[in-house]
């Protein structure tokens, strides 16, 4: 784990101008500090932000050498044992020196907020060969009113904030899989009786109610387990939330989006169906016994596209362009890929196209 | 409600069927007859319903295409609205079941457009708590 490292936003836009390793990583951060300006301003919404976190690395990991020279420096968990020399011209606050190779300088400082440690690389320079010009002096000059400017700014501030969030609603996620999962165990062990979880927000609101009832049938002497899922939101307030959280359930228990049927309940309450497969089943009695998930298991994961399905030519080609989903022919929604002739073909659709007249 | 089983319709009263919408002009009883006659020959067995026609609870599920057990959930919440014959069985009028399975639709394609863009709903989620 180690503390974490950060550059902040000016260092990495204005002093780190060149030499990048893949220069690609300086468009994005440039990118990425216009967007954490106007997100401090609250001109834009944090999801614009996140949208620009997933194209990048970690801004410890942006590929200049400088950078990573500092990441590799201050991995540790603490500085026992580790010796910095610090700038001592600069009085107000303990800066250290960081290099890379006889040319990159960087001053580095180690900031506590809430008994975290982050390590923040504040400012650099380049030393130019045989320039009496040294980065060190120069950062102290202009240090002398105070480095205040040069510590992290609203716009780290908030840059930091986002991916946090983005980390608890990982965790979220996976808290949602398990209740999912424990719920079901219970609704299987309890036929014919539903079974109630209340779902809360990544903020511990009150999200949603989960309802699962299990009713076991026998058809021709085979037992099915049907499973119906209620989610009844408590309000109207979270909708994406809402929508995330009937993902992650239905995909905790069947990956497969074809197994799942949806219906609207009452207000904006919607039921899941499907029939219950053992690896379902036994997923849960695993979860329930344990109440721990597998360390491989990626809440919210669906198996897209493993079928072929048929539908009408034009209707695709729209689709495919808008990223919409049409209908098959057997029924299915989905949303189309370019890849489908590679796919096994969906066997009801398959059916029900040698049955219609050309 | 009556059910056009289409294993028991021989080609030739198809036939005959072809020939009468072929009279008729271009219109909804044209297209209608027609759809009925492609069904057929498609060997699919084909509904037909009035209106007026209530409908019971079995006859819904297979129409909306989902289980009994999912239906009863489905009236219970009130979200399709139905009403008592007798001492208890449930009937179902035929515009609620046609407007009820237009949003159930509808909520079937914003599904699978959630799994498909997951990233981009995953964002958006973000902008709903501190």
């Amino acid at each position: 784990m180690g503390r974490s490292r950060r550059v902040t936003l000016r260092c990495a836009t204005e002093d780190l101008a060149f030499d990048w390793t893949n220069p690609a990583d300086l468009g994005n951060v440039t990118l990425l500090r216009e967007l954490a300006q106007k997100a401090v301003g609250g001109d834009i919404p944090d999801s614009v932000v996140r949208k620009q976190l997933r194209l990048m690395p970690p801004l410890s990991q942006l590929r200049h050498p400088l950078i990573l020279a500092f990441d590799d420096q201050f991995a540790g968990d603490d500085d026992a044992g580790t010796l910095r020399e610090t700038i001592s011209a600069v009085k107000d606050r303990q800066w250290f020196k960081q290099t890379y190779s006889a040319r990159w300088r960087g001053a580095a400082i180690v900031l506590k907020d809430d008994d975290k440690e982050t390590a923040w690389l504040g400012a650099s320079g380049y030393h130019r060969q045989g320039s009496p010009e040294d980065f060190y002096e120069e950062f102290a000059r202009r240090c002398q009113a105070g480095s205040g400017a040069y510590l992290p700014s609203d716009e780290d501030i908030a840059v930091r904030r986002i991916e946090v969030n983005v980390a608890r609603l990982d965790s979220w996620k996976l808290q949602v899989h398990l209740t999912a999962l424990v719920l079901l165990d219970a609704a299987v062990n309890n036929p014919e009786n539903t079974q109630d979880a209340i779902v809360l927000s990544p903020d511990s609101i009150e999200l949603l109610r989960m309802s699962m009832t299990v009713v076991h049938s026998d058809v021709g002497g085979v037992t099915t387990h049907e499973l119906v899922i209620e989610l009844v939101p408590v309000g109207w307030e979270y909708p994406r939330l809402c929508r995330l959280t009937a993902g992650i359930v239905t995909s905790a228990i069947d990956p497969q989006p074809e197994a799942w049927r949806c219906a609207p309940l009452l207000d904006n309450a919607e039921s899941h169906w499907t029939v219950l497969t053992e690896e379902a089943m036994s997923a849960a009695r695993a979860a329930a016994d344990s109440g721990e998930l597998a360390a491989d298991v990626r809440p919210g994961e669906v198996r897209l596209g493993t079928v072929a399905h048929y539908s009408h030519r034009d209707h695709i080609a729209y689709a495919s362009v808008h990223g919409e989903a049409i209908r098959a022919m057997c029924g299915h929604w989905f949303v189309p890929t370019t890849d489908h002739e590679t796919k096994p073909k969906c066997a009801t659709c398959q059916e029900q196209y040698a049955n219609t007249p050309l | 409600m009556p059910k056009l089983d289409a294993s028991n319709v021989p080609t030739t009263e198809i036939a005959v069927l072809e020939s009468a919408f072929h009279q008729l002009p271009d219109g909804a009883l044209r297209t209608t007859l027609e759809n009925i006659s492609l069904a057929l020959r498609g060997g699919q067995n084909t509904f037909v319903v009035s209106e007026k026609e209530d409908l019971t609870p079995s006859e819904a599920a297979k129409l909306l295409g989902v289980s009994r057990t999912h239906l009863y959930k489905i009236l219970d919440s009130g979200a399709l609205a139905h009403h008592i014959v007798g001492a208890r069985d449930r009937r179902i009028a035929v515009p609620d079941l046609i407007a009820y399975r237009a949003r159930m639709l509808a909520m079937q394609k914003r599904h699978a457009e959630d799994l498909a863009h997951a990233d981009d709903l995953e964002d958006l989620a973000l902008d709903e708590f501190d």
